[in-house]
């Protein structure tokens, strides 16, 4: 079995953040992870090459890139296509599922990546895509390489997939007809009493968490209106009064912009741990655009710049605690008389 | 609320209503390789676009 790997810049050895938009490169042999990949691979299979892309370089460029991932795979010949495990890395994960989902269906052949449950490429993906849960960080490198492993070799042979909880992957949202011995209320009973008792069950019909956002009604005057800027690119005061973490945010901040015309480095720091922080850091202006805000409340394009804004880190954040913190933001820009939000995000 | 975001598909996925494709995702409002000047341009531009979004 001829397997194609892709990695992000990281676990292909090339570097951190600062080494995000690197372009797509591409070598022969296993790679990192491929190397424990290729361990618990059956036997006579090996990984004829690795394609390592930046995490920017694939969000920024996922077309561009996704055109010579398929290229690169149909020369080598492969017969699996695996993609991570990218555990909690957003881009990442965006872009492994983006390229599992062009490699099977331009080629035909199977693909698989792996991902914590958190990671957004997960709801991108996961209707279409074989993704494992990887849990949350390399520390699961090797059941999750494992899992990719097994599930797609069952692929490549044509073998029956099971279940989601059986086989590790993250559920399709497939609903499958099987024929079971008890009836449907005797069922749910042993699941009611499971439940209960605090003991694992399986639901048959899953509640999907996603729930759509209402779209507010437009601006109708913008020369009135009050615009906040709000950000979860993490940008906070030198010193990070309210201690906003690097990851995993359960808390924002709002900071006085009153008397500003535009935000200075030296006034400001990052604490998102996602992303190279360093152009933000030269001029916060490019995160929170206060300097042009403040031009245009000048020329009346708009009536007031807020005179706070409010910033978040946001990086593996579970949907609970983002909705949380969203609503609260809502309540206090409210409550301020604030009419409308630009939410800049990296 | 108008989202300015490099990763258009993520913020699509979650539900945002009025998105405008960022510069980058190490600086959604800007461009570190341009001049000052053009990066000012550019940012003007951008914050326009998400303006008429929340007025449409």
């Amino acid at each position: 079995m001829r397997v194609v790997h892709y990695l992000n810049q990281f676990f292909g050895g090339i570097g951190g953040e600062d080494k995000a938009d690197t372009p797509l490169e591409v070598r022969p042999g296993a790679v990192g992870p491929g190397r424990a990949l290729e361990q618990v691979l059956p036997e006579g299979s090996e990984i004829v090459g690795t394609i390592i892309c930046g995490d920017n370089f694939a969000a920024e460029h996922t077309e561009e890139i996704t055109r010579q991932v398929v290229r690169q795979v149909e020369e080598w010949k492969a017969d699996l296509f695996l993609a991570g495990p990218c555990f909690e890395a957003g881009r990442y994960g965006t872009a492994a599922g983006a390229l599992c989902a062009a490699v099977q269906t331009q080629l035909g052949i199977p693909a698989v990546s792996g991902m914590a449950v958190e990671n957004p490429g997960v709801d991108l993906y996961k209707h279409e895509v074989y993704i494992v849960d990887s849990g949350q960080n390399a520390a699961n490198m090797r059941e999750a390489v494992a899992g990719m492993a097994r599930l797609g070799s069952k692929l490549v042979n044509k073998e029956t997939v099971g279940r989601p909880s059986e086989e590790g992957y993250i559920p399709q949202g497939i609903l499958r007809s099987e024929f079971v011995e008890e009836t449907a209320a005797q069922r749910l009973a042993v699941m009611l009493l499971a439940k209960l008792n605090g003991e694992p069950f399986e639901a048959e019909v899953p509640i999907n968490p996603a729930e759509p956002v209402p779209m507010p009604p437009p601006v109708a005057d913008l020369s009135k209106a009050t615009v906040a800027l709000v950000t979860d690119g993490g940008l906070v005061p030198k010193g990070n009064p309210d201690k906003l973490p690097r990851a995993f945010s359960k808390v924002w901040g709002a900071y006085d912009i009153s008397n500003q015309e535009g935000l200075k480095g030296e006034d400001y720091e990052v604490a998102h741990g996602g992303y190279d922080n360093r152009y933000v850091q030269e001029d916060p202006n490019r995160l929170v655009p206060v300097d042009v805000l403040r031009e245009m409340e000048k020329s009346g394009e708009v009536g007031k710049l807020h005179n706070e804004f409010l910033s978040t880190t946001g990086n593996g954040n579970p949907l609970e605690n983002s909705r949380r913190m969203g609503r609260e933001m809502a309540e206090r820009l409210k409550a301020a008389g604030v009419d409308s939000v630009i939410l800049t995000s990296t | 609320m108008t989202q300015v975001t490099a990763m258009v598909p993520v913020a699509e996925a979650v539900g945002s209503n009025r998105i405008v494709k960022a510069c980058g995702i190490v600086y959604p409002v800007g461009d570190a390789a341009l001049s000052p000047e053009e990066e000012l341009e550019l940012r003007r531009k951008l914050v326009r676009e998400a303006l008429a979004a929340l007025a449409s």
